[in-house]
């Protein structure tokens, strides 16, 4: 599998993705949340963490690791995570390894790391509308599915994420997690319009905006005739001539998408697509941590 | 156009601008295409910086094609036009199809100014203009005898190259002729744009004959331009007008006296200037002069000549900036003072009762010379017959009654042999004797027939005058006045004999003064007395100089037939023919001239009952000599005095004089340095191009790295 990378899951194995909610009023588990770990269907196990009933101990691993370990069933899981990831034609950008692939590995990654922690997670495609919908999924094939789903995606269309959140946040009843994965290359005021939809059904949100190197830095040079990846127009500049300008209107952006970010309790992460992904996650983990 | 460039080859360069532009051109076909995601926030830079980008790349592109320029340009080199054409209107840039250079070789071009003539200075001045005219077909006259040659068209370096052979003609300047000449090349050329160059210092002399009326074609196309040399108020400048002789002749050992007139032609009086004379090549004597404005004077310089025959000389001028007018050639004949015999028929114990002694008084007149111009020896006629005729120039036989057979063989052979013999009659000539004796030898001029006798009341006067004879040259301007005096109540019929001429004639016919060549002598007769007997010519105021001409012609040995000896050699301006007349029977001789340089020439007389040779190539001043088989004649040569003047003729007069042709006269010091009347005055362009390159150069750097 093409976003399965094995050394970035083992970094990623070691961390863990708690919520910052409480979830349901259920302080034990993972997450603090009421509906967790109850399910007669094992689904895997965990370490214990505090607040963990000491009933769902695995005695038997214990005994064999000394360490202690939950069972945990699918019915107890009480997150659902959703992964949003962007599959417009924008997220089509980079040599080698374009946004697209950087969202897709992480995408994966934050699957592997809610499954391994019993949640639920589900994938969401987007672009200009919903492309693809993987249910939320406990279940341990859940990750190759997700996998496979991406792996037959490619970057095309327009970016549509405030459309998508829109469409979706309709059909979710509970708190959860959103994890939105895109550039974002739309009005930030509509784009938080929409990721506030998920926040007023008390979900946690997270946004990873990921930008490449270029679109940061705008390093060109010669005289450059830009072709947009989603519409059809262009544009010939000078990046010598632009650069400044350009940047700072990038900076504003990403300024301006932190700071409502902030205002709305909603984490925001700019991933660079030039700093290694699990460098990038686990310094993100950690920080929640 | 102000900008023109020397090398115009070099603006094919120019092309090379299109460079810039092509770039600009490919780069942009050549653009690299980035697919890219953020596009709106490029759009949104682009416009707040598409003005500037713009301007940037239009910028740049203008400087880049104007570095091209530039450098094309530097390679060219520019020039700038500083002042407009003050000339004809017109194309600047280029001349005529067809120029006439007029170059005044006159004297007067001879003024030196700083160091060098104004004819060199026109003549440089001409050049450096005429190597601009490519395409201009050139002639080149002179205003002097020596551009009488047939010009022709040619090329700027050739026609150059003629303009160099152009040497001074020191004489006047022809420039009706140059004119003439000038049209005649123009008329076989139609439909061109046609010029005539006149380069003249533009004093008065020559243009006072000049009218364009005075042509028999002139063309009206033709443009006149007319530059010149000399200076608005003329320049100072004194000559020697004229030379001559106080005395008739110059003889050995006695005092001659020349005067020279010189002439102030300035405007600002001379002071101390020096004139010199030097004989035989020797400075002899100096006279330190001062000459008021405009003023002339004779300035006499005498001077005694220990030799006999021709003795060159000059009068010379110092410290002058025209230095052709400040010598005056000259040459002077110098010969022993005339032997007379006189042979009285009559003499008396009383000087004054003798037959001689007014003769003798007029060849001698005590107190008035310092020393005597003839050598007489006064004789009877008993002592004729032991005299030596060979020792005499001439013999006066004065109311001699019998001259003895041996006499009269001695005297035909004296005749013959060029020596002068004078009769004057009286009461001891007895007719039938004299035509008798002298008859027979040939020797009588006149038959003598009767006395002719008036009553003292009524006497006769001279009546006619044969004035161009060099006896009687004398004579010459008061005529018969001269005469007037005179009165003759008796004397000898005479009747003239083949070849005789009578000189002088009594109111009623009769001859007075006979005269007849024999061999290379000549005989004279006067039918009257040398005293007062039969007339009172003796006493009257001609008799002098009548009785000294007489002599000097009948005792001048080996002088032309009919001439009596100059004293001075004849004096010519410069390009003034000479005539050189000859015996009829030397029709066919050659004459070979010798001019002042030593150049000889070789001419045939010809003519019809005179031979003579008329020479044209006076060109220079100095001595020039003609000699042919048993003669020679010597004259000189001197500048013309209206030369010396060189008062410049006022614009207006000038213009008159040109009438309604297109005129265009301009003062060479007035011009600026680089004019050229047929090229705008330049600037050399080149290190402003120079700057300008490194200034766009800096431009350049500045706004494609900084801007």
């Amino acid at each position: 599998m093409k976003y399965l990378d094995p050394n970035l899951l083992n970094r990623v194995a070691r961390q863990q993705f708690e919520s910052r909610f409480v979830m349901a009023g259920n302080l034990s588990g993972l997450h603090r949340s009421p509906y967790r770990g109850f399910s007669v269907e094992f689904t895997a196990h965990r370490e214990y963490a505090p607040g963990d009933e000491l009933r769902h101990l695995d005695w038997k691993i214990y005994g064999r690791s000394d360490r202690f370990f939950v069972k945990e069933h699918e019915a107890e899981t009480n997150l659902k995570a959703f992964v949003f990831l962007d599959v417009s034609g924008s997220m089509a950008y980079g040599d080698g390894q374009t946004k697209f692939d950087y969202g897709c590995h992480l995408a994966t990654a934050l699957t592997f790391l809610f499954l391994k922690q019993g949640d639920q997670v589900g994938l969401v495609l987007f672009d200009e509308g919903l492309r693809r919908h993987l249910p939320p999924s406990g279940r341990r094939t859940q990750l190759l599915s997700v996998a496979d789903a991406l792996e037959r995606e490619a970057p095309s269309g327009k970016s549509g994420v405030v459309r998508a959140l829109q469409e979706t946040a309709a059909n979710v009843s509970h708190q959860g997690l959103a994890v939105v994965i895109s550039d974002l290359l739309e009005e930030p005021q509509a784009v938080m319009k929409a990721l506030k939809l998920y926040r007023h059904k008390r979900f946690e949100v997270v946004v990873f905006h990921l930008l490449h190197a270029d679109e940061v830095d705008f390093p060109f040079d010669g005289v450059i005739r830009f072709e947009d990846l989603e519409l059809p127009r262009r544009v010939t500049a000078d990046p010598k001539a632009i650069g400044g300008n350009y940047r700072r209107l990038v900076s504003d952006y990403v300024q301006e998408y932190q700071t409502l970010c902030r205002r709305e309790g909603i984490d925001y992460q700019l991933f660079r697509t030039d700093v290694p992904l699990e460098t990038a996650l686990v310094r993100y983990l950690a920080s929640r941590g | 156009m102000p900008l023109q460039f020397l090398n115009p080859i070099f603006l094919w360069g120019a092309a090379a601008a299109a460079v810039p532009i092509l770039i600009h051109l490919i780069r942009r076909r050549k653009t690299r295409t980035i697919r890219f995601a953020m596009l709106d926030f490029i759009l949104q830079s682009q416009k707040k910086m598409a003005r500037r980008f713009q301007l940037k790349e239009w910028l740049l592109l203008a400087i880049r094609t104007g570095l091209i320029l530039g450098l094309v340009g530097l390679g060219a080199h520019p020039v700038f036009s500083l002042s407009p054409d003050p000339g004809f209107p017109g194309p600047p840039g280029r001349g005529p199809t067809h120029l006439v250079v007029i170059l005044d070789n006159s004297m007067s071009m001879s003024f030196v100014e700083g160091e060098i003539t104004r004819l060199q200075t026109a003549r440089e001045w001409a050049k450096e203009r005429l190597g601009s005219l490519r395409r201009t077909q050139i002639a080149v006259l002179s205003t002097g005898p020596s551009g009488q040659g047939l010009p022709q068209f040619q090329d700027a370096p050739s026609a150059i190259a003629t303009l160099d052979a152009v040497s001074p003609s020191h004489g006047e300047a022809d420039i009706l002729g140059a004119f003439r000449r000038a049209y005649g090349l123009f008329r076989s050329i139609s439909g061109a744009d046609k010029e005539i160059l006149l380069l003249t210092d533009g004093a008065n002399t020559g243009w006072d004959t000049f009218s364009i009326g005075n042509l028999k074609t002139v063309d009206p196309d033709v443009k006149i331009r007319l530059v010149r040399f000399g200076k608005k108020e003329g320049d100072p400048n004194a000559a020697i007008l004229s030379l001559r002789l106080k005395e008739e002749r110059v003889a050995r050992g006695v005092a001659a006296t020349l005067l020279v007139r010189v002439k102030n032609f300035g405007l600002q009086a001379l002071r101390d200037f020096v004139l010199e004379l030097h004989v035989g090549g020797r400075k002899v004597d100096e006279r330190a002069l001062r000459l008021g404005p405009g003023a002339e004077e004779d300035v006499t310089f005498e001077s005694v000549f220990g030799e006999t025959g021709e003795i060159p000389g000059t009068v010379r001028l110092r410290s002058d900036s025209l230095a052709e007018d400040n010598t005056h050639h000259f040459a002077l004949f110098v010969r022993e003072p005339p032997r007379v015999l006189a042979v009285d028929g009559d003499p008396k114990t009383s000087l004054l009762g003798s037959e001689t002694f007014y003769l003798l008084n007029a060849l001698d007149p005590a107190g008035v010379t310092e020393a005597p111009r003839f050598r007489v020896r006064w004789v009877t006629p008993e002592g004729l017959d032991g005299e030596d005729l060979g020792d005499h120039d001439a013999v006066i036989l004065a109311n001699v009654s019998e001259v003895p057979a041996s006499v009269r063989a001695a005297l035909s052979e004296f005749v013959w042999g060029g020596g002068g013999l004078l009769f004057f009659l009286g009461d001891r000539v007895s007719p039938e004797g004299y035509n008798r004796d002298f008859g027979e030898s040939d020797l009588l001029p006149a038959r003598f027939l009767s006395v002719q006798t008036r009553g003292e009341d009524a006497p006769e006067s001279v009546g006619e005058m044969t004035a161009s004879h060099p006896a009687l040259r004398a004579f010459e301007d008061l005529g018969l006045e001269a005469f007037s005096g005179v009165r003759v109540w008796r004397y000898f019929a005479l009747e003239e004999r083949g070849g005789a001429r009578s000189l002088l004639r009594l109111e009623g016919g009769s001859p007075l003064l006979v005269e007849r060549l024999l061999g290379k002598g000549r005989v004279m007769v006067f039918a009257s007395t040398a005293d007062r007997d039969w007339n009172n010519f003796s006493i009257q105021a001609p008799y002098l100089p009548f009785i000294q001409n007489l002599l000097l012609y009948l005792g001048c040995r080996g002088c032309p037939e009919g001439e009596l000896p100059r004293a001075l050699a004849e004096d010519l301006p410069v390009g003034e023919e000479k005539e050189i007349v000859l015996a009829p029977h030397l029709v066919g001789q050659e004459v070979t001239v010798e001019d002042p340089e030593g150049r000889r020439e070789g001419f045939l007389a010809s003519g019809e009952g005179q031979a003579r040779v008329v020479y044209r190539a006076t060109h220079r001043p100095g001595i020039y000599r003609a000699r042919w088989v048993g003669g020679a004649t010597t004259f000189s040569v001197h500048p013309p005095a209206q030369e010396s003047d060189l008062t410049p003729i006022e614009p207006e007069e000038l213009k008159k004089k040109f009438g309604r042709l297109p005129l265009e006269g301009l003062w060479r010091h007035e011009l600026p340095e680089n004019y050229n009347p047929w090229q705008r005055a330049q600037r050399d362009l080149t290190s402003a191009f120079l700057w300008v390159l490194f200034g766009l150069l800096a431009v350049e750097i500045v706004v494609a790295n900084r801007f």
